[in-house]
């Protein structure tokens, strides 16, 4: 039975992911070690860290992919990997994910990737799960490319795509992961842009794992910093880049290539 | 003595190799081209060499690769381990450098690596396909069939037309080559048979052997085995680009069941169209005894077909379809499993398709005894 959905907004400010000594084992591997961190409401939030430090396992724990105990992770107040059944469907409808690969599913065209959670989740009609889909293409500066499959697409088009799927629903809270890898100075620049409009038009919380240097310092709010498993840094972009750790230091210099 | 010496062919610099009483030169340009003359020249004189100290002299050496560096510490580390001193002077400010840089030495990285005893090994896999792999199919299998059941009663939980789609590639584009293969396999049973029966006058049998094999063993399994072929592979390898892709990821964050989204059509299209294919290679196997019936036992096909009705029960036909329905069931089902176990890569989605395939013929023949021994 189809449910008509509720969006429960949030204020600006509000913690809309809380963190707490979350530790993750994989096979024999202990990847991430008490990490601890928080995002708010209308920010963005970049989780950084070398390769192999455990961004996209943290991601993968909030997004529920992984299973965690039950009070150390909240998103939108809910520990994701314990829902079921409906609570978990609603949950889903209120995040959106942007994934490094684009991840359309390659079987459909475009516009029926984009439209695929409004056909799911609503009882919307057809014409009208067109239009929405028109429009948030419109929104990425997509044009003609509604029938077109996934594999027709450039990496910066079928970025933009993933992210008007990503946001079809216009949830609260929006994941990326490295939206960047793979993208040209324009086109990552283009990209940047579209996500920041997300943050100032429509308040959506967004948070990013990403290694672009120019991209963090355009958009960084909040910053978080794994090494080796453990979440050594949170704050401000300011204080990060003021900040005398010397992981943190040493990233942000080598970045800047010096 | 010198024991090497070669022009260079890319530099025009020749490479020499002289030993004369505790002094090894080497001269010229080390290179991919002068390596070989390098190891040579330890296996033909070098590793004779008795004394305690050997001096290698660098200085007309002119330049060095990668390749040529590399070559250079590996001599030097089979003459040392020999128990040789060795003292090497006069090498260039960039080959100086170059030693220096190198480290590695492979004969003292190379970590032992304790290879376990068989019965260890026997033990470590049969603890792995119990708790991991026999778990993880049944919880899969669990999983399948709840949502096979729960998505009957629910419209528009898979994309409209998936069924069909995945009907026409699990049936109608298999119709063609199981009919032929199902064919030539009835028309070799009899023929292989004929022999035999006519010699005990016993032609009438033919039909009775064909049909009876065809209808309730032979038409389900080789079905079965065609499918798992063509749909058990394609099922793991697209499963698996899938979580390759984080599309099975991406279908869970838009809060969609990927079983349900993905495997629930393709169990709806082989319940569909495995036991149409299963009596499509019946009929084609009978077609191929009824062939060698009437050319070689001179049973015309209105005595065959007269013959086939006395012959042919009820239960043989039902046995086979019920076959088809599980052995649909197996396949969809392992293809699925494989498909969502592989690890990340191209070679990973090559080894899970193979996998998926092989496993799923093999339980395909044991469920295939297994209702054969409780029916008969």
């Amino acid at each position: 039975m189809k449910h008509t959905i509720q969006p429960e907004r949030v204020s600006p400010g509000e913690m809309i992911i809380e963190v707490e000594d979350l530790s993750s084992v994989l096979g024999e591997k202990e990847v991430l070690s008490e990490v601890s961190f928080h995002a708010l409401a209308g920010e963005i939030t970049i989780i950084l860290g070398e390769s192999g430090s455990g961004k996209t396992t943290l991601l993968k724990h909030l997004l529920g992919l992984y299973s965690s105990r039950g009070d150390c992770l909240r998103v939108l107040g809910k520990n994701p990997s314990s829902l079921i059944d409906q609570d978990e469907k609603e949950f889903y409808q209120r995040i959106g994910v942007l994934y490094q690969e684009g991840a359309l599913l390659n079987s459909m065209t475009i516009g029926e990737n984009i439209g695929l959670p409004l056909e799911q989740h609503t009882r919307f009609p057809g014409e009208l799960i067109e239009q929405v889909v028109r429009m948030k293409l419109k929104l990425v500066h997509l044009g003609e490319v509604y029938h077109l499959y996934p594999s027709q697409l450039s990496g910066g088009m079928l970025k933009r795509a993933a992210l008007a799927r990503a946001i079809v629903m216009d949830p609260p809270l929006l994941f990326c992961d490295e939206p960047g890898a793979g993208l040209d100075p324009v086109n990552l620049s283009k990209l940047d842009s579209l996500i920041m409009n997300l943050k100032i038009s429509m308040g959506m919380t967004i948070v990013m794992v990403t290694h672009e240097l120019s991209s963090i310092l355009r958009m960084a709010d909040h910053i978080v910093y794994l090494e080796n498993g453990h979440s050594i840094f949170q704050g401000s972009l300011e204080s990060a880049l003021s900040c005398d750790l010397p992981a943190l230091k040493n990233y942000f210099a080598r970045g800047k290539g010096e | 003595m010198r024991i090497k010496s070669r022009l260079n062919p890319t530099s025009n610099d020749t490479t020499s190799i002289y030993l004369e009483a505790q002094v090894l030169k080497i001269s010229g340009s080390l290179n991919i081209n002068s390596v070989d003359d390098l190891l040579e020249s330890y296996n033909l004189v070098l590793h004779k060499y008795d004394g305690k100290v050997l001096e290698i002299h660098l200085d007309e050496l002119i330049e060095a690769d990668d390749i040529g560096i590399t070559s250079l510490k590996y001599l030097l580390t089979k003459l040392s381990n020999k128990g040789i001193h060795l003292e090497i002077t006069g090498a260039n400010q960039q080959i100086q450098r170059q030693l220096e840089l190198y480290t590695g030495d492979p004969e003292i990285e190379r970590t032992q690596v304790e290879k376990p005893g068989y019965f260890e090994e026997l033990g470590r896999k049969l603890t792995i396909l119990f708790n991991d792999h026999l778990v993880a199919y049944l919880h899969l299998a669990a999983e399948i069939t709840y949502w096979s059941f729960i998505t009957m009663f629910i419209r528009r939980a898979h994309r409209r037309g998936e069924v069909v789609n995945q009907a026409v590639l699990m049936g109608v584009n298999a119709a063609f080559i199981v009919g032929t293969m199902s064919f030539i396999i009835g028309l070799v049973l009899a023929l292989q048979s004929a022999a035999q029966l006519r010699s005990f006058g016993a032609n009438i049998y033919i039909v009775d052997l064909t049909v009876i094999a065809m209808m309730s063993e032979m038409g389900p399994l080789i079905t079965a085995i065609m499918v798992a072929g063509r749909s058990g592979s394609s099922i793991a390898a697209e499963i698996a680009t899938m979580k390759v892709t984080s599309e099975t990821d991406a279908l869970k964050t838009m809060g969609m069941n990927p079983v349900r989204f993905v495997i629930v059509p393709k169990m709806y299209a082989g319940f569909l169209t495995i036991p149409f294919l299963t009596i499509l290679a019946d009929l084609m196997g009978i077609l191929g005894g009824l062939l060698i019936a009437s050319s070689y036992l001179d049973i015309s096909p209105v005595v065959f077909i007269n013959r086939m009705q006395e012959s042919l029960l009820l239960k043989d036909i039902i046995t086979g379809i019920l076959k088809s329905l599980v052995f649909s069931y197996l396949i969809v089902l392992t293809g699925s499993y494989y498909g969502f176990r592989v690890q990340k890569g191209a070679a990973g989605v090559g080894k899970v398709t193979t996998n998926a395939v092989v496993v799923a013929i093999s339980m395909v023949i044991v469920a295939d005894s297994i209702i054969g021994l409780l029916i008969y």
